[in-house]
């Protein structure tokens, strides 16, 4: 029977039974790393035998490439999805955090399909989807995608823990020089299963409804456990699906606190190295020999899911666990709409930056769509220049990318939850707030000393989706903590307000870093960077603030405020020593001494 | 150009387990296409299009012609064929919405996530659906009153947002479909799932056996089509209908008439000689819930005990 022991035996396990299975073909492998799913995809393609073609889709990939392409006739011919009798498609994404919307929407219309048709530039092309979708995704930004997509992953593995245990100094020595085959995962030899799918028993069946979860829970997890526990009987040689095979079926695809294992089945200890590898931390031994007994369900007790950060520097030594399905948390936020092809936005300026998401008649050479202005072109080729002509691009002709519009203008927050303790914020933050409102602004929030944080030494930094964003309510509803890691979080807002003009289209003057603080740094910014509690600070968290607001003189064309509290007690300078140093001004309530 | 093995082995519909609304509302549109369009909503994972695409395959023994998402307009009405074009033939290729409607044809247009389509294409489909009249003119063609008549059957996942009220009208009628609520249906569903697809790997006799009960039930529904026409509408039935519209404060008549088109397919299923409160208060929910008090933003309220209150006190004062 397959094993779920290790992180390595859960991979492997869930990669033969979507191998046996092609229902099984929607497989999230989160906290990957990421040099390793184009070995997975491999290791998949042997365990399915015969010809396979495997494709990478990521940012890149748009309607034009995914549905279909052009020939060397210059005809439209079948895209990168279309799938051929006698090929098994594995269609590979290393980041679905990031991938490109018709990629997003691509897999949401064909995985568990039981057809799939492409309609586009006069081509027709339909056939029976059996492709394995193998996608990887940081467990943190999992949350952020539609629970509609996140549906048709419904295997799931916890995978940050793979990779090898051991390294030994020749096998480092061998990576020098390009030789890393010995880093790799150790995986067993492909061993595919055969046999006819086995019954699955009333009982089996209704312990699957029970592993997974209550009412609410979608049908295709409830199918995933059942087709993966098939595919355990069939590796067990059992004609029929019983307890145990559901049970290490739930093992495979992680399932919380799905049950004690029969003492029969053979077992390893988990790896003692890899405590997380298990996936299942309440998971007990059996109390006697046969003992099959149903424990917590999988649903009602998952954990609250941490927000978004993106952590900078080393993170924790011990990463916090995240929950398989994170969109099932009431706490979970996703893109409003993430599937939908964006509105446009009100000004008209057209963009040459941002993700394609589809084309459209252009008379301007600029930003073509080659595939979509060619096959126009080829139209027309016999028509107006006789048979053999070469293809001569008309302007008419000219088609142009339509790319998803990517906001103009940008705020960078930062929020000194210590300087907050009896000062209601939200009046001074209300006019930047409105400003990004109505000019649709990337928002960054960076926040620095609330009791919430994961590390209290440390700034953490979340993106919202907008002023809206509810993350933004509820960063003004934290309490405060003691720390108040000034130097980090400005270091942290000025990468950030860096990125944000680097990767959108920012108009000059139209950035904005709001600083909320009363300036009284107290943790040395090598002691937020290494993680570790300074043994004094003296000045040292103040003078590293203002050494590194420095930096934010240096941005162009960036416009930056200080919001001082109303009442400074002690050190009522600082907050006009940091907007100096800023090359900003401060600004206080009125009234304030 | 990549084709299916045919014929398409999906689950029987009579295999589905429970979603009565949708079967209600596809089985009402096949009887009496009149209704109009069929728009199934609800979460991830419910088998909006596994229901759809079994019911497909029972009436018209294929699976429905489908609108995928990122077709273009070229498909959607029709096209040069570019193969022939290259070779210097101009050759016209009907779109989609011929495909489905055009003469000779099943006459479905399933769109999955059809709020995730894009709005233009959507528009075109529900002028076409509408009118009964396709109208192409592009690429130097001009083919005007193109008679086409199709039933729209869209899917969608309120998830991802709504259809705007004014596309949501010209659906007949609209349903929500929720997951299996009992362990004991989650099981049913798996079991029935399972053995299916493990007919499929098994002898072929029978795999067909499994549509037996399918051919059964399509001889209903055709023998209910033929007798729609004979089902009489009492003025008194039409008197409840517009009752029940006043009480719902409907605005034009598409509502009404649909429920009282709804309501004939349900007395011809039932095999009733006339309408009666009964077929009306079946009709009711599916014709309605989208045309009374939709906010703009297309979110739609789910029909409740009230609503259901509502049309028993309009059905009762009128009769």
């Amino acid at each position: 029977m397959l094993r779920a022991d290790t992180v390595t035996d859960r991979i492997a396990g869930t990669l033969t039974c979507a191998a046996f299975d092609h229902r099984l073909g929607g497989i999230l492998l989160l906290d990957l790393r990421p040099d390793l799913i184009g070995g997975l995809a491999s290791w998949l393609a042997a365990t399915i035998g015969g010809p396979a073609r495997i494709v990478t889709l990521g940012a890149d990939d748009g309607d034009d490439t995914l549905w279909v392409t052009a020939d060397a006739g210059l005809a439209p011919a079948p895209g990168r999805l279309a799938e051929s009798p006698g090929t098994t498609l594995i269609a590979v994404i290393p980041d679905l955090a990031r991938a490109n919307l018709a990629v997003t929407r691509a897999a949401t219309v064909l995985i568990g399909a039981d057809g799939a048709v492409a309609d586009r530039h006069g081509l027709h092309a339909a056939w029976r989807p059996r492709a394995r979708w193998l996608a990887a995704c940081p467990a943190a930004d999992a949350e952020r995608l539609s629970p509609h997509l996140l549906d048709r992953f419904a295997v799931r593995v916890a995978a940050a823990d793979l990779g090898t245990p051991a390294r030994t100094p020749a096998e480092l020595v061998a990576a020098l020089d390009g030789h890393t085959t010995g880093l790799l995962p150790a995986l067993p030899d492909p061993a595919p299963l055969t046999g006819p799918p086995a019954v699955m028993t009333a009982e089996a069946a209704t312990l699957v409804t029970t592993v997974v979860g209550g009412p609410a829970a979608p049908h295709r997890r409830d199918l995933a456990l059942a087709r993966a526990a098939r595919a355990v009987a069939v590796s067990d040689r059992s004609a029929t699906v019983e307890a145990r095979h559901v049970h290490r079926a739930a093992e495979l695809l992680g399932f919380r606190g799905t049950s004690t294992r029969p003492a029969a089945a053979p077992a390893r200890p988990a790896s003692p190295a890899h405590p997380a590898a298990t996936g299942d931390d309440t998971a007990t031994p059996p109390a006697r020999p046969g003992d099959v007994e149903i424990r917590t369900p999988a649903r009602p007790d998952t954990p609250p899911v941490p927000t978004s950060v993106l952590a900078p520097g080393p993170g924790p030594a011990t990463a916090p666990r995240q929950p398989l399905y994170p969109e099932d948390s009431p706490d979970a936020m996703p893109d409003f709409a993430g599937l939908r092809v964006p509105w446009q936005r009100a000004d008209g300026r057209r963009s040459t930056r941002g993700p394609i998401i589809g084309a459209e008649p252009s008379g301007r050479p600029v930003d073509i769509a080659y595939l979509a202005t060619v096959l126009e072109a080829a139209k027309f080729r016999r028509v107006r220049h006789g048979a053999g002509a070469p293809l001569r691009i008309h302007v008419s002709d000219l088609r142009s990318n339509r790319r998803q519009p990517q906001p103009d203008a940008a705020l960078v927050l930062l929020l000194d939850h210590t300087s907050r303790r009896d000062w209601d914020v939200t009046a001074a933050l209300a006019p930047y707030l409105g400003w990004a409102y109505t000019r649709r602004a990337a928002v960054s929030l960076i926040e620095i000393g609330h009791r919430d944080a994961d590390s209290e030494l440390q700034a953490e930094r979340r993106r919202l989706s907008g002023v809206l964003d509810p993350l933004l309510n509820a960063a003004l509803d934290r309490a405060p903590a003691r720390a108040t890691p000034l130097a980090h979080g400005l270091d942290l807002a000025i990468q950030e307000m860096r990125l944000r003009r680097r990767n959108l289209p920012v108009r000059d003057g139209e950035a904005w870093l709001v600083v909320v603080t009363d300036a009284r740094g107290n943790v040395p910014l090598e002691a937020s960077q290494r993680n570790v509690m300074p043994r004094s600070v003296s000045r040292a968290g103040i003078d590293d603030a203002l050494t590194v607001a420095a930096g934010v003189a240096g941005l162009r064309a960036v416009r930056t405020v200080v919001l001082a509290p109303p009442e400074l007690s002690h050190y009522r300078d600082l907050p006009f020593a940091l907007a100096d140093a800023m090359a900003g001004m401060v600004a206080r309530p009125d009234g304030a001494p | 150009m990549i084709e299916p093995t045919p014929p398409p082995f999906v689950l029987p519909y009579t295999r589905v387990v429970a979603q009565e609304g949708l079967k209600k509302a596809l089985e009402i549109a096949y009887v009496s296409p009149s209704v109009g369009g069929v728009l199934a909503t609800g979460r991830r994972g419910t088998a909006k299009s596994t229901t759809v695409r079994a019911f497909a395959r029972m009436v018209f023994g294929d699976l429905p012609v489908t609108l995928p998402i990122g077709a273009t307009d070229d498909r959607v009405v029709g096209g040069w064929n570019i193969d022939k074009l290259l070779q210097g033939t101009s050759t016209w290729m009907p779109g989609l919405i011929e495909e489905a409607g055009g003469e000779g044809r099943t006459g479905v247009l399933y769109i999955d996530e059809i709020n995730l389509l894009e709005d233009h294409l959507v528009n075109i489909i529900l002028d076409a659906a509408a009118t009964g009249i396709l109208t192409v003119q592009r690429d130097g063609v001009s083919r005007r009153n193109v008679a086409v008549w199709f039933n729209l059957v869209g899917t969608m996942n309120p998830e991802e947002g709504g259809l705007r009220p004014q596309l949501l009208d010209r659906f007949g009628l609209v349903v929500w479909v929720d997951s299996a609520g009992s362990a004991g249906e989650r099981a049913e569903i798996l079991t029935t799932v399972l053995e299916f697809e493990r007919l499929l790997t098994g002898p072929p006799d029978q795999l067909r056996a499994a549509y037996t009960a399918d051919g059964q039930r399509r001889g209903r529904l055709d023998a209910a089509r033929e007798r729609v026409p004979a089902v009489v509408v009492p003025e008194k039935a039409a008197t409840m209908a517009g009752a029940i519209a006043a009480e719902f404060s409907l605005e034009g008549h598409r509502g009404e008439l649909a429920m009282l088109r709804a309501a004939r397919a349900i007395a011809a299923i039932a095999g009733a000689a006339e309408v009666n409160a009964a077929h009306l208060a079946e009709a009711a929910p599916l014709t309605l819930v989208h045309r009374r008090g939709t906010s703009e933003s297309g979110t739609l309220r789910r029909w409740s005990a009230e609503d259901d209150a509502i049309v028993a006190r309009a059905t009762s004062a009128a009769g």
